[in-house]
């Protein structure tokens, strides 16, 4: 036998996974397809550990949500109110001015002896009393 | 199917057929061939996000699957041993092949294989089946270029001398 005997098996070099005589039909679709259900199945723990953990997470979110609003409403409650106490009309200036508009000027008070003796004495000497000016 | 799923469903397509050949020229049966070719893919599926270069893809798929065709006929060397199996484990393997040769090129050329030794069918493998250059049989086995040539030319002197009994 010479070398070129090792051409006769050139067909069966050429075929599809060497075209060996028990390789069964399909067998490259069927090693994909299976194959691929091994990817799935590695991928399916980490779901299913997810899953596992979805309600906790979920209580958890819900916890942080509502601590969230409980810690807001506390914390601005006060400033709000104060806003809102900025926020009414100051009426203050206003009733004043009103207030203002009523009086009557009569100029300044002329004090003579005459108009002090219209004055009752009682209530000379309550003044005097009460006036830090005045010592006995 | 995602992203690594596509990428790994396009890999398999490639290399299913290069790589079956490899390790069935290796292990020399269908059951454990398809075991290791499994096992291999399994292996690149998990390491697939490590490993981007294109180019060095064939490369690396082929030293996978020749390390898991290695690994697999160790345990069955040591299995064998345990048992006190001290027959040629390939022609054990392959005895319903091996006892009535077959003059269909696809069955001569199957056990014509099972009188080489592991490490010619490994270089037999990844150069008749899979039509690698010595360079890349190279980086795939860690050998020399000319120990990989003298290592292919002596097992298809061997091949060539055993269909010749059944002429």
């Amino acid at each position: 036998m010479n070398k070129s005997d090792l051409k006769r098996f050139e067909s069966q070099r050429n075929m599809i996974g060497g075209g060996f005589s028990d390789l069964p039909d399909e067998y490259f679709e069927l090693l994909k397809a299976r194959l691929l259900r091994e990817t799935d199945k590695h991928r399916k723990p980490r779901i299913a550990l997810l899953a596992r953990f979805r309600y906790l997470a979920a209580a958890f979110v819900l916890l942080l949500i509502a601590g969230g609003l409980f810690w807001m409403l506390n914390s601005e409650l006060p400033q709000n109110l104060q806003v809102t106490s900025l926020l009414k009309p100051d009426d203050s200036i206003k009733n004043r001015v009103e207030a203002d508009s009523g009086v009557r000027h009569f100029g300044d008070p002329v004090i003579d002896s005459l108009s002090l003796k219209k004055i009752p004495n009682e209530y000379l000497i309550l003044y005097l009393i009460e006036s830090e000016e005045f010592e006995f | 199917m995602d992203k690594k799923q596509k990428r790994f469903a396009a890999l398999i397509d490639e290399y299913s057929p290069m790589l079956y050949a490899q390790i069935r020229s290796m292990l020399l049966n269908h059951e454990d061939a398809d075991d290791v070719l499994q096992n291999t893919f399994m292996k690149a599926w998990i390491n697939l996000d490590k490993f981007n270069e294109n180019a060095a893809m064939k490369t690396w798929i082929f030293r996978i699957a020749v390390n898991e065709s290695l690994m697999h006929l160790r345990r069955r060397q040591s299995k064998n041993n345990r048992l006190g199996i001290t027959v040629n484990n390939d022609l054990a393997q392959n005895s319903r092949h091996a006892v009535m040769p077959d003059h269909d090129p696809a069955k001569l050329l199957e056990q014509a294989l099972t009188v080489l030794t592991e490490k010619q069918r490994l270089i037999f493998g990844l150069r008749y089946y899979n039509n690698l250059p010595y360079k890349e049989i190279s980086e795939i086995t860690k050998q020399k270029v000319g120990t990989l040539k003298a290592t292919y030319h002596q097992a298809t002197a061997k091949i060539e001398q055993y269909v010749k009994q059944y002429e």
